[in-house]
């Protein structure tokens, strides 16, 4: 995982191309550049740019997935647009970006802080421990977290064992409680990919701007907000840019635990994805609604760079 | 687990192979022409068979002959039963071998519609019924039909009531549901029932209920013994699916729900019958009937516990036996009873998942062979043997003890499709009626809806889907 802002990376590439050929005009692109990305370009192609244009091509269609598919041009997304149930899934993909970003963001830069005014000891081991969660499949840990959440389960048996019976609940068959609970298992996961981010940008800032922080009688939280944060913007920016991906793009985790119920309390939009294209027959609907969402990735990313662009500025 | 990016670019792949509108591949093929063509073919090659039920098949038993299969019996006892009888068709037909694919059956039914379209397809694959994938393959003309097939093997008496097998006939069109040509013949068969726990029972100082009014007792005694009356997974939805339609069987006149399911015009969910069905769902929900969480338990976590002694009653199909084989001779089953004891009262049950034979297949006669072998009474000992519910009668009866769950199931099974007393699954009225219907129960039965706005809702679907 880079610690560098990716405009930092563009800076000491132009740098070196200019110092290395100086009859060309700084910046004018090399022909030989295509012939290095060729290799990667024809597999990106090929197994992504190739199908993601053929899926919005069966999204203006509406077809089974077997029969002759029939023309019904921008009519899928009309469908979707309109659809409460798909609305209903935007709308909580939308809070899941809450539990798999903010809430991740805003740990991890508590976590870091609490690390950051001392060198400890054992912090390798530490880091590992936050980030084992990133390792471990996903459905691995949707068995898990279900196991724990299960009415009969280790939380309802904690929260009996202090007294608190009245919290007990069945989680993830609770109207109110299902979305949530999904989305702390996120919040779970995505904690340690935040906060070895941060941990490892924060070695990075000079020790002297703690000291003189320090010497001009900051406290840990000032000198939370004056030092630590300030130097940690570029990895907050790919760690929001990583994370709310994956919260708009959620599957597994809600498909091994709730597929999508109680109701419809948890269908978010890569669920209906999966239902329309492989359950129910209406892969054009299907595919219309991954060409939103995708669309809404893209924007989302650019949205989050920009951030970063006009800090930088 | 197939991941929503990854989703995308199969489905993309899939178009890709098949041509620029999507499914236009078979084209070659309409299916006005391609199933009829070869039913002749099919016709002509068994012209020797036809007429006398179980005469030997006319295909070449000598050229080494390989039959790829595909199925969904991907669980311990199920696919050791099509292994032992894929070894037996080979040994009685050794020039045959029968090449086997098994897969879960989320992972078979987001699959078997893309590998049946491959020039590759399998010979023999199972479907599924209902619009999202038994009609659409019949549609395109991917699978062949088996009436001469079913005339010479003698399929038609092999399951009791020739309307056994109605469910897996379809116009050529692939519109109209229980009429047309017969696609597919399936090995097991399914009737939704009660598993309870004898020794809970006695401990409760229960008997068998012989009426409904009597069940609804013992689930208060239960509840009031502090055992959970029934032990359900309703994270899952169809759980209580399966419980609703057994309520609805009763409740409902079985010819509306027919009707209703196979998509009639006029018919409708939204009416007093299935109402009180409904009713007695939410009642049953909010008395405490289900254990408590319900709504946030898994299916084989609740069938876990049944299994290890938890609760009295288990509402669900024959598949789950192999799973409360713990119990040992502590499990028992009954059909749901009715209003009075003895009525014939209706239950939910039909065949179970088809296998049919590709229209691409170069051995279709080998293909009608094997699924033959595998849904013969021989091979019904094999199933039951395994605990499962098999759709032909028994050879051997007396194989299975007749004090065991299985062997309450087999007879209720066939008490039920010989009087004609079975009703269909819901959720094939529509593609999208198992979500709606589903998701609907979970809103019922936890208090966040009524029962008519859950009978009104499921209607709308059913309207979108098929109109009026």
């Amino acid at each position: 995982m880079t610690s560098f802002g990716l405009g930092t990376v563009d800076r000491v590439i132009r740098g070196r191309a200019r110092a290395r050929a100086p009859g060309r005009r700084p910046g004018e692109p090399r022909l030989i550049g295509l012939v290095y990305i060729a290799p990667a370009f024809v597999l990106y192609a090929l197994f992504v740019l190739l199908p993601a244009t053929d899926g919005a091509w069966i999204s203006l269609f509406r077809w089974d997935g077997v029969t002759v598919a029939t023309w019904t041009g921008l009519g899928n997304y009309a469908d979707a647009v309109t659809d409460p149930v798909v609305q209903e899934a935007f709308i909580h993909a939308a809070v899941l970006i809450l539990f798999y970003s903010i809430a991740p963001v805003c740990l991890g830069l508590i976590i870091t802080a609490a690390l950051s005014r001392h060198r400890i000891r054992g912090l390798t081991a530490f880091r590992t421990i936050v980030f084992l969660p990133q390792i471990v499949a996903a459905v691995v840990i949707g068995v898990a977290w279900q196991w724990m959440y299960d009415p009969q389960g280790p939380l309802n048996g904690l929260l009996s064992a202090v007294g608190l019976n009245g919290l007990t609940r069945a989680w993830l068959g609770d109207f109110g409680l299902a979305l949530p609970a999904v989305g702390v298992i996120g919040t779970w996961v995505t904690t340690g990919l935040c906060a070895v981010l941060f941990i490892a940008g924060v070695q990075q800032i000079p020790l002297d701007r703690y000291d003189a922080a320090r010497v001009d009688g900051a406290g840990p939280v000032r000198e939370f907000f004056a030092v630590t944060l300030p130097g940690l913007r570029n990895e907050i920016v790919v760690a929001l840019l990583l994370t709310v991906v994956d919260a708009l793009r959620a599957f597994d985790l809600i498909f091994v635990t709730t597929k999508g119920g109680p109701g419809t309390e948890t269908y978010v939009p890569t669920i209906l994805i999966y239902k329309r294209a492989f359950q129910s027959g209406q892969v054009g609907s299907a595919a219309a609604i991954a060409a939103i969402l995708t669309a809404i990735v893209l924007l989302v990313s650019v949205g989050i760079r920009r951030l970063e662009e006009a800090r930088e500025a | 687990m197939i991941g929503p990016r990854r989703a995308l670019v199969f489905i993309s792949v899939g178009a890709l192979m098949i041509g620029c509108v999507p499914g236009s591949g078979q084209a070659s093929s309409p299916p006005s022409t391609g199933p009829s063509a070869l039913a002749s073919a099919a016709s002509s090659g068994s012209t020797g068979a036809s007429g006398s039920p179980a005469a030997a098949p006319s295909f070449d038993t000598s050229t080494p002959i390989t039959i790829t299969e595909w199925d969904t019996e991907n669980e311990a006892g199920p696919s050791a039963e099509i292994d032992a009888l894929n070894q037996q068709f080979h040994d009685k037909y050794p020039n045959v071998t029968i090449k086997r694919t098994s897969k879960g059956f989320d992972d078979y039914v987001a699959t078997i519609k893309l590998a049946a379209s491959a020039p590759d397809a399998p010979d023999i694959y199972q479907g599924n019924e209902g619009y999202s994938v038994d009609a659409a393959l019949v549609k395109a003309g991917l699978i062949a039909p088996l009436d001469d097939y079913s005339k010479a093997y003698g399929w038609d008496t092999r399951f009791g009531s020739p309307q056994t097998l109605d469910v897996l006939r379809w116009s050529t069109d692939g519109t109209k549901w229980t009429q047309g040509p017969l696609w597919g013949v399936a090995q097991k068969a399914e009737v939704l029932g009660v598993f309870y726990n004898k020794a809970t029972m006695q401990k409760l100082g229960l008997t068998v209920p012989t009426t409904f009014d009597e069940f609804v007792q013992t689930l208060d005694k239960a509840k009031a013994g502090n055992v959970a009356p029934i032990v359900v997974g309703g994270l899952d939805g169809w759980p209580l699916g399966h419980i609703f339609m057994m309520l609805q069987a009763q409740n409902e006149d079985p010819k509306a729900i027919a009707n209703w399911t196979f998509a009639v015009p006029g018919s409708t969910f939204d009416d007093a019958g299935t109402q009180k069905a409904a009713q007695i769902m939410a009642d049953w929900g909010q008395k405490g009937y289900f254990e408590s969480g319900f709504n946030g338990v898994t299916q084989s976590n609740a069938a876990g516990r049944f299994a290890k002694g938890e609760g009295l009653y288990f509402l669900t199909g024959p598949w789950e036996n192999g799973t409360f084989a713990p119990l040992g001779t502590n499990v028992g089953w009954f059909a749901l009873p009715g209003a009075s004891a003895g009525a014939a009262t209706p239950t939910t049950g039909s065949l179970s998942i088809p296998y049919h034979i590709s229209s691409k297949s170069k051995h279709p006669d080998v293909a009608a062979a094997w699924i033959d072998f595998i849904t013969d009474p021989q091979a019904a000992d094999i199933v039951a043997g395994k605990g499962d519910l098999p759709a032909a009668p028994l050879a051997n009866p007396g194989a299975v003890d007749p004090n065991s769950s299985l062997a309450a199931i087999i007879q209720g099974f066939h008490d039920k499709s010989s009087a004609g007393l079975l009703t269909p699954y819901l959720d094939w009225a529509s593609e999208t009626m198992g979500d709606t219907m589903f998701g609907g129960l979970q809103k019922l039965s936890g208090g966040k809806e009524s029962a008519t706005a859950f009978t009104s809702e499921v209607q709308k679907d059913w309207s979108k889907a098929h109109g009026g």
